[in-house]
């Protein structure tokens, strides 16, 4: 019993040898952007919180410059009188010019330090880095990043941005055949805003896509459980089953809002050697809003509302894939497709296949409902 | 030393009980990192490797039954000084030994590494070697049921981890398993020389026999426990190849432990912090086993007292494990453990067994002439 006692005291003395973490005396980053100065250097802006209850504010901002990421994080430690830890890092930011020259040089300390979240948010801001995360336009958020990342979060639960991980990039960036994509952040006003998504070849920045034509872009790689679409169709054809006319004649597009879409995609390789892939995409969604007063009672006007929009559908992604083409990207990864036939080489083996892709697109569209009235 | 061994039926143990024995001995810190090794060599078709491996464990742990049946109530230890004669059969004991006594080093070595980058940078070596041994120390003091009991517990404790694989799998790309059966087979077969690694630890049946109450079940119990640990492979295997993308799962050194980081919950937002955590709870069966065996077959050979010989292996391994400075020294060992490994489980008992049959053959017709 003695020997018992002894040694469960030592076990627990011992415990004191592990390394403690005040959280008082810490500075938790929860975003950090990165910039590249001309002289090669990066700098990066930090924001982290800190739960002092003296503090004035909850968070504060530091800017630095070294080498390296974690060099970043070194001379930042010389500025705060805050242990700095990147456990609960939701977001980084790159700016566009170290973009264009390629993300991983920084994206490999991310995934190297086992603290940091694979679930970390990536962007690119369409300028610098740190004019955006400086912004003091957060709505009600706590802080800056408190806000850029329920701003993304919510945007790719509902589908409207693609699933911009920090996992998802590297098995983007890894990955034979596929390219990542990223959300853009862009300043309005001083706010920063969500417009584009970011083209990457590999890690480098190369061109940007509007966010509403990622729509099609998610339509044709995964299937789809939310989302919502407005889309402007030819107003001529309808015309005829107008009930009214609500004065807008000077706008030759009938608009039409959906949501609720549920999608099935379905993309196959036909002939590996020309390159040739089909594309059957079927659309289901409720319409939300038209701004004709249509009678949408009519099955006739819905079978052509539906032939409409699937035509409207096929063109759109046939422009998407126009733009991955002349842009030799491939976020919706035609070089995995081809490699489950025919073994890639390399990334770059596919980089130059990609400008002769085929896709032949047929797309089928449903309307389920049309909200609560006629 | 008595080649027949008679354990008082007190502290005998049902069969039923070795499919955990076996199952939480084979599972351990191998599993870690099994499906980088495997898909450097085959690729896609990793999981093909893992089947061809799961299938000879299956035939080995058959050639092991066999071997156990031609006597009553032997282990390995006193059959080997049976064939092959006193003193070849004691230093192919000692050898098997040693072996044990190195996978101990292996699987604390491995695991204080994972503790070390994903939990405390700077806690030192020795500190979690002593927790470590004094708990395997604690276990192996209680003997043979108390070992059992551990393993069934900890099984139970820890097998729900599979559960929120849920995650990973739906990140899954059926792309990367395409296409199959293209890598050439030499590749797979060396995949499946990989894969051995993380399934070795079957070979306790040869050591634990004589404790067994009902033998005739042993077999069954032995082949439920070493297919559940393919199975387990296979699905980790799988998901990983699936869920990484080809190059970034080489660039892995843990992709089970990565695996776990895209894992949130609501009330926990870092489910990689505890799965390596509860890590702990997978590998400690797996090290109190082995010092079992270890232990044990010192006892047999030299016939020292296993306590005495528990304190000395464990104070000589406290010291082998601080010895180790850094990953390539680990990698480097893990790696001809991995060899030597191979040829005892994989390889010894499909040799062994035709001897064994030979042996006794020529006994039985001498003993007949008589």
């Amino acid at each position: 019993m003695k020997k018992l006692i002894c040694t469960l005291c030592i076990l627990v003395l011992l415990t004191g040898c592990v390394e403690k973490k005040y959280i008082e005396r810490l500075g938790i980053i929860t975003v950090i952007g990165y910039d590249l100065l001309e002289e090669g250097f990066l700098e990066g802006t930090l924001i982290f919180f800190q739960f002092d209850p003296n503090a004035n504010s909850v968070s504060q901002i530091i800017t630095s410059r070294a080498n390296s990421a974690k060099g970043i994080r070194q001379d930042a430690n010389l500025k705060s009188s805050k242990q700095l830890v990147s456990g609960q890092l939701r977001l980084a930011v790159f700016g566009s010019q170290l973009a264009e020259k390629g993300i991983m040089r920084v994206t490999d300390t991310l995934a190297r330090d086992a603290a940091v979240s694979d679930l970390l948010y990536m962007t690119i801001a369409e300028e610098d880095a740190k004019s955006i995360l400086s912004s003091n336009k957060m709505e009600d958020a706590a802080d800056i990043g408190n806000y850029l990342n329920s701003m993304l979060r919510k945007n790719i639960r509902n589908e409207v941005l693609p699933y911009s991980t920090l996992h998802q990039f590297q098995h983007d960036y890894y990955d034979i055949g596929r390219d990542p994509i990223l959300p853009m952040l862009n300043l309005e006003d001083g706010k920063p805003v969500l417009r584009h998504l970011a083209l990457m070849q590999d890690d480098r920045l190369v061109g940007k896509l509007p966010v509403k034509k990622g729509f099609y872009l998610k339509l044709i790689e995964s299937r789809f459980e939310a989302g919502h679409l407005e889309v402007g169709l030819p107003r001529e054809i309808f015309k005829p089953y107008f009930k009214s006319d609500r004065n807008h004649e000077e706008i030759d597009k009938m608009y039409v809002t959906f949501d609720e879409i549920r999608s099935k995609s379905n993309l196959k390789l036909t002939s590996p050697d020309s390159l040739e892939f089909k594309l059957e995409v079927m659309l289901e969604g409720r319409i939300l809003e038209i701004s004709d007063d249509l009678k949408i009672q009519d099955p006739k006007v819905v079978k052509l509302l539906e032939e409409e929009l699937a035509d409207l559908i096929e063109e759109e992604i046939k422009n998407v894939v126009e733009v991955t083409k002349e842009k030799k990207v491939d976020p919706i990864g035609f070089g995995q497709i081809y490699n489950t036939q025919r073994p890639l080489k390399s990334k770059e083996e596919w980089r130059e296949m990609i400008p002769d892709i085929n896709v032949e697109v047929s797309a089928k569209s449903r309307i389920v409902r049309h909200g609560i009235i006629k | 030393m008595k080649i027949q061994l008679q354990v008082p039926e007190g502290i005998q143990i049902q069969a039923f009980y070795l499919i955990f024995l076996i199952h939480t001995t084979q599972v351990g810190t191998g599993i870690m990192g099994i499906s980088t090794h495997i898909y450097a060599e085959a690729k896609q078709d990793a999981w093909i490797s893992v089947i061809i491996a799961g299938v000879w464990v299956s035939i080995s742990v058959f050639c092991m039954s066999k071997i156990l049946n031609q006597y009553q109530s032997a282990d390995l230890p006193g059959i080997q000084v049976d064939i092959f004669g006193k003193w070849i059969g004691k230093i192919l004991g000692t050898l098997l030994a040693l072996y044990f006594f190195s996978l101990l080093i292996s699987v604390l070595l491995n695991y204080i590494e994972v503790v070390q980058v994903f939990l405390f940078p700077t806690i030192p070596t020795w500190l979690m070697c002593l927790f470590l041994l004094s708990l395997v120390v604690y276990a192996v003091l209680g003997g043979v049921r108390v070992i059992v009991g551990v393993s069934f517990l900890f099984f139970i404790g820890t097998f729900w981890l599979v559960i929120v694989l849920y995650k990973p799998v739906s990140l899954m790309e059926w792309n990367h398993f395409f296409p199959i059966m293209t890598t050439p087979y030499s590749d797979i077969l060396q995949g499946t020389f990989k894969a051995t690694y993380s399934l070795v630890g079957f070979e306790t049946l040869m050591f634990i026999y004589p404790y067994i109450q009902n033998k005739q079940q042993a077999h069954r119990s032995v082949q439920i426990g070493v297919w559940s640990t393919t199975l387990l492979t296979l699905a980790v295997v799988a998901v990983t190849v699936g869920y990484f993308s080809g190059p970034q799962l080489e660039r892995l050194i843990w992709p089970t432990l990565s695996m776990f980081k895209i894992i949130q919950f609501s009330f926990l937002e870092r489910f990689d912090i505890i799965a390596v955590g509860i890590w702990m709870i997978v590998i400690l069966p797996n090290m109190i086993t082995v010092m079992w065996l270890c232990t044990y077959t010192f006892k047999r050979i030299y016939g020292l007292k296993q306590k005495h010989v528990l304190y000395v292996s464990a104070v000589l391994l406290f010291f082998g494990t601080i010895l180790f400075q850094d990953r390539l020294q680990i990698n480097y060992f893990t790696d001809k453990l991995a060899t030597v490994g191979f040829y005892i489980a994989f390889v010894y008992p499909l040799v062994l067994l035709p001897i064994v049959l030979g042996k006794n053959y020529i006994r039985r017709k001498r003993g007949g002439s008589q």
